[in-house]
């Protein structure tokens, strides 16, 4: 089943790719990149815009695993706030 | 590398000029780079251009149209040109897919099939192969694929935006073009030149569809539709790929690019001219023909027009351009076998070659004018010629050229009109869904300013700083529009341009129709140039058409036939009307401003008008060189010479420089280059660098002939500040001929000169201004009549007004003016009658009826036979249309001298 998150994540990449993500406290490592697409912002329905309408949210499905069991893993980079996020679980 | 880059020439697609794109191509080092514009090849010779300049080799193609597909939306392939043959191909190709409805253009597998030879198709996610992929059909884009491969060599494009999907789709395409054995490469689908730019990109996309910014509606979601580098690319590809098989895909898309490098000269033809197929020999036949005009124009025993023959036609000789001089000549006689008015203008009027062949109408000789500035061995590529014709007769002067050349040789030019300030606004407003009324309110608050300077032009402008446009939201508006600046919008036909070449025009330009049907070459002015095509402009002067309209009204009215070009060129009593400054309606010299000059420079000859002319120029009257000019002219000073030497050169003008001309020969004089090698310098110095190496170059060969350095200071100093505002002396002389020829008009036959004016409006001044002068001199306005009026404004007897007394206004007015105002039987013996034309609303189907119809007995017989709306009759009556019609009832003879019809009638017509 999937689960929504929006949790806060710290991402360590290699090449452009996540490798590894620590989550609530507990370390994931990539095995596979499932999909990668981005997605620009909806610029034109943001009251302020900042001042370059620049930024993109990349995300990524991968399969991660903590220990033994594998899991897929939707990982959020947001460009303008240079953050990483958790937005889906499936397991 | 790349092979799929839409520049700003796809319109409302692309967000990068050609320039930008190969500039930035050449930074990440790419070697190729492709333009392949949607639907037409419209930046192809910018592009070719352009990468020459930057370094980068160029590719051409086009991404074509191919109708909806069997799932609905549109599906697209992207042809390359490889080669020679490829390049004729495209432009075929093209030109085949907008042969339908126009504005619609549509390929299919079919057109492509038939234009086949030396094209690469790339099949990409846009077409019917991709579709059938991403819809998990490997049958069915299998079989696609193979009706592909029977009709054009083909290629898959793998395309990787990183949307949701992509990167599978890639992988599955790659997978076909495996298993089927066909090459696949990479492509980006480029629109634009980094990441940054998507907001562009997506405002096009919405504005192209008339929808406001929403998701599902863009193309483009992700904004990676930028020219990557190939490190990027293959990146891209190994994602969804594997590494290997990008770097095998980066290799085969840099192997196609390879092959289909386009070489400017051996495969576009941009290395030599195209001409009309002149027979054989063309120089022989030239030099004849300019033998022949000597005697014609009796100068066969003038050793100077002889020496001068032979100079120019060396120049011709060296340049091998003789067949063009013969096309252009063609082109006029052939205008002219039509009975339509044709004049040269521009700087073609200063060669002899051009007079002889009938081209020019002024001897060059005669007016001392240059060959070089037109034509010199300095000069790169072909010369201009522009002859001016009757504005209402120019697109049958158009359909002459075409039927002479024949429809395959022949195209009209194209331009592109670009985003402004307003235009900008308007697209960039409605596509974030700002209230159709406050986007009209914001584009109209800018005036016409280019779409960069908006918000220049915020904190500038005082009524836009109190305005709070800037904003919050509009902020974005504003900066996206500001982005769209000089991006192309939509293409119109060149007001002017026609190309004349022979049955390989189609192989070298695309083309389309125009909105008027007639064929356009996709090309622009600067384009065709630069393709070695032959560009006659064509001007529709208004003017020209007055004057036509004049001469014939005369001939109707008995006068007989006027040869105006055989029309002695210095008749005194023309001059005398000149003089007067009451030039309404002349060509050139008619505007307020020129009427106080030529009051004061009194001219006496021809070429009094060409200095005129030439003086008559913001850069002179701002400069103030009217002035001095004026006072040596009346002798209140001697003409001060910047130089002894330079008094023969500057005699004409009286020690003021006014002519390109006169540019020369001093640049000529202090340093003995030669003519040619002057128009070269004289170009240079348009720029500030020129200027810089210009004038090191003049100062060292001046003063190694010994001019001493205050004196050539001195006119290096008076040469800079005319560089910026001089004037072409031929252009002039070519300007006064029409001047002299409307004033000559104008004292001899003022019925007929007012008429044409009147009907063809080729000046600036409202009708009303324009009556007021022919009552002054002595010309009764005849009022408007339903069993009278024409179409167009004409000539009549008074005797034979009717019930008008015509004379009656005519006589004490005519005395009332100065002393230019022609006297005599001549004047009062025609009146001008009001046209039907000028009631306001009339269709032409209505004043064909009208005058079908006639004559008519009352209102009713009108009414019931000439079928005109109730509105354009109720507007004839209050015109006094029928006034005629009931003159006994309105009984006095003398009406027509109580309110003057024309300004009772303002009202009611236009």
């Amino acid at each position: 089943m999937t689960r929504v998150f929006g949790d806060p994540v710290e991402v360590w990449s290699s090449d452009g790719r996540p490798v590894r993500f620590v989550w609530r406290g507990r370390l994931y490592t990539v095995r596979r990149v499932l999909e990668h697409w981005v997605t620009t912002r909806d610029w034109w329905r943001e009251q302020q815009p900042e001042a370059e309408v620049t930024g993109e949210r990349e995300f990524w499905r991968v399969e991660a695993t903590p220990d033994r069991e594998i899991g897929v893993y939707e990982l959020r980079y947001d460009a303008a706030t240079a953050t990483w996020m958790l937005s889906r679980v499936w397991d | 590398m790349h092979l799929h880059v839409a520049s700003a020439y796809s319109l409302r697609y692309g967000a990068a000029r050609p320039e930008a794109l190969a500039r930035r191509a050449a930074e990440l080092g790419l070697e190729t780079l492709a333009l392949t514009d949607r639907d037409g090849l419209y930046g192809a010779v910018r592009h070719v251009r352009a990468c020459r300049d930057a370094g980068v080799r160029p590719v051409l193609g086009a991404d074509l149209a191919l109708g909806p597909g069997p799932g609905g939306g549109e599906e697209r392939a992207v042809v390359l040109a490889a080669g020679r043959a490829g390049w004729a191909s495209l432009c075929r190709l093209v030109t085949a897919a907008h042969a339908g409805e126009r504005g619609r253009p549509v390929a299919s597998r079919e057109l492509v099939g038939e234009h086949a030879d030396g094209l690469v198709v790339l099949l990409g996610p846009w077409s019917d192969v991709g579709r059938a992929v991403a819809a998990r059909r490997p049958d069915l884009a299998a079989r696609r694929l193979a009706a592909w491969r029977a009709t054009a060599e083909c290629a898959l494009e793998i395309v990787d935006h990183h949307d949701v999907g992509d990167g599978h789709r890639a992988a599955r395409m790659l997978a076909l073009a495996r298993s089927e054995g066909v090459p696949a490469v990479l492509g980006n689908a480029v629109r634009y030149l980094e990441p940054a730019d998507h907001p562009v990109a997506q405002v096009l996309d919405v504005t192209r569809r008339l929808v406001p910014l929403h998701r599902r509606h863009l193309d483009d979601r992700t904004g990676h539709a930028y020219l990557k580098s190939e490190e990027r690319m293959r990146r891209t590809a190994a994602l969804s790929c594997g590494a290997e098989e990008a770097d095998a895909l980066v290799a085969a898309t840099r192997a196609l690019a390879e092959r289909c490098v386009l070489d400017p000269g051996r495969d576009l033809g941009m290395d030599e001219v195209h001409l009309p197929e002149t027979g054989a020999d063309p120089y022989g036949r030239l030099a004849a023909r300019c033998a022949e005009g000597l005697a014609a124009r009796g100068l066969d025993r003038s050793a100077e027009a002889a020496r001068r023959l032979d100079h120019e036609l060396g120049i011709i000789a060296r340049k091998g351009l003789a067949a063009y001089f013969l096309t252009v000549a063609d082109a006029a006689g052939l205008i002219r076998s039509r009975g339509i008015r044709c004049a040269i203008r521009g700087s073609g009027a200063g060669s002899l070659v051009n007079h002889l062949l009938g081209i020019s109408d002024l001897d060059p000789l005669r007016h001392d004018l240059v060959m070089e500035r037109f034509l010199a061995d300095s000069r790169p590529g072909l010369p201009d010629i522009d002859l001016d014709v009757e504005s209402a007769r120019r697109l049958e002067a158009y359909r002459a050229l075409f039927d002479r050349y024949g429809a395959d040789a022949t195209a009209c030019v194209s331009m592109m009109e670009t985003y402004r300030a307003r235009s900008a606004i308007r697209d960039v407003g409605n596509a974030v869904g700002l209230p159709p009324q406050e986007i009209d309110a914001i584009a109209k608050a800018f005036p016409h300013i280019r779409a960069r300077q908006i918000r220049a032009a915020l904190a500038d402008l005082p009524e836009l700083r109190q305005s709070n446009l800037g904003q919050g939201q509009l902020e974005v508006v504003f900066r996206i529009a500001e982005r769209l600046d000089g991006l192309p919008r939509h293409i119109a036909m060149h007001p002017c341009g026609v190309l004349l070449s022979n049955a390989t025009l189609r192989d070298r330009t695309p083309v389309e129709q125009s909105a008027l049907g007639f064929p356009m070459s996709q090309f622009d002015k600067d384009d065709v140039e630069a393709m070695g095509l032959l560009k006659l402009d064509v001007i529709g002067v208004r003017m020209q058409s007055a004057m036509a309209h004049a001469v014939a009204e005369v001939e109707r009215a008995g006068g007989g036939r006027i040869d105006l070009e055989a029309v002695p060129r210095d008749d005194p009593s023309t001059f005398g009307l000149i003089r007067t400054s009451r030039t309404l309606g002349c060509f050139q010299i008619e505007s307020p401003g020129q009427r106080e000059l030529i009051g004061r420079l009194q001219p006496r000859d021809l070429d009094d008008l060409v200095i005129d002319i030439s003086l008559f120029r913001p850069g002179p009257v701002a400069s103030d060189m009217v002035t001095p000019y004026l006072d040596s002219r009346e002798g209140l000073r001697a003409p001060a010479y910047p130089h002894p030497d330079l008094e023969p050169v500057l005699r004409e003008s009286l020690g003021v420089i006014v002519f390109h001309e006169q540019v020369l020969r001093v640049i000529d004089v202090f340093t003995g280059c030669g003519l040619s090698d002057a128009e070269a310098a004289r170009r240079s110095l348009a720029s500030e660098e020129g200027q810089a190496v210009v004038g090191a170059w003049f100062r060292e060969h001046a003063l190694r002939r010994g001019y001493d350095e205050a004196s050539v200071e001195r006119v290096w100093r008076m040469l800079t500040a005319f560089g910026s505002f001089g004037f072409c002396k031929a252009h002039a002389a070519s300007f006064a001929l029409p001047t002299y020829q409307s004033a000559w008009l104008k004292r001899h036959h003022p019925a007929a000169f007012f008429a044409g004016v009147l009907t063809h409006d080729p000046g600036m001044y409202p009708k009303r201004a324009i009556l007021d002068d022919a009552r002054h001199y002595g010309v009764p306005i005849l009022p408007l009549d339903v069993n009278r009026s024409t179409a167009d404004w004409h000539v009549e007897p008074v005797s034979q007004g009717g019930a008008v007394a015509g004379p009656a206004n005519a006589g004490p007015s005519g005395d009332a003016g100065g002393g230019g105002a022609p006297s005599g039987a001549a004047a009062l013996a025609h009146g001008i009658r009001v046209a039907l034309n000028e009631v306001k609303g009339i269709s032409e189907a209505e004043v064909g009826r009208i005058v079908e119809e006639r004559p008519y007995r009352s209102l009713t017989d009108f009414w019931r036979r000439a079928r005109v709306s109730r509105p354009i009759v109720e507007r004839l009556v209050l015109a006094g249309g029928f006034d005629a019609l009931y003159d006994a009832v309105s009984a006095s003879p003398s009406g027509s001298s109580s309110p003057p019809p024309p300004t009772g009638r303002a009202e009611a017509t236009r």
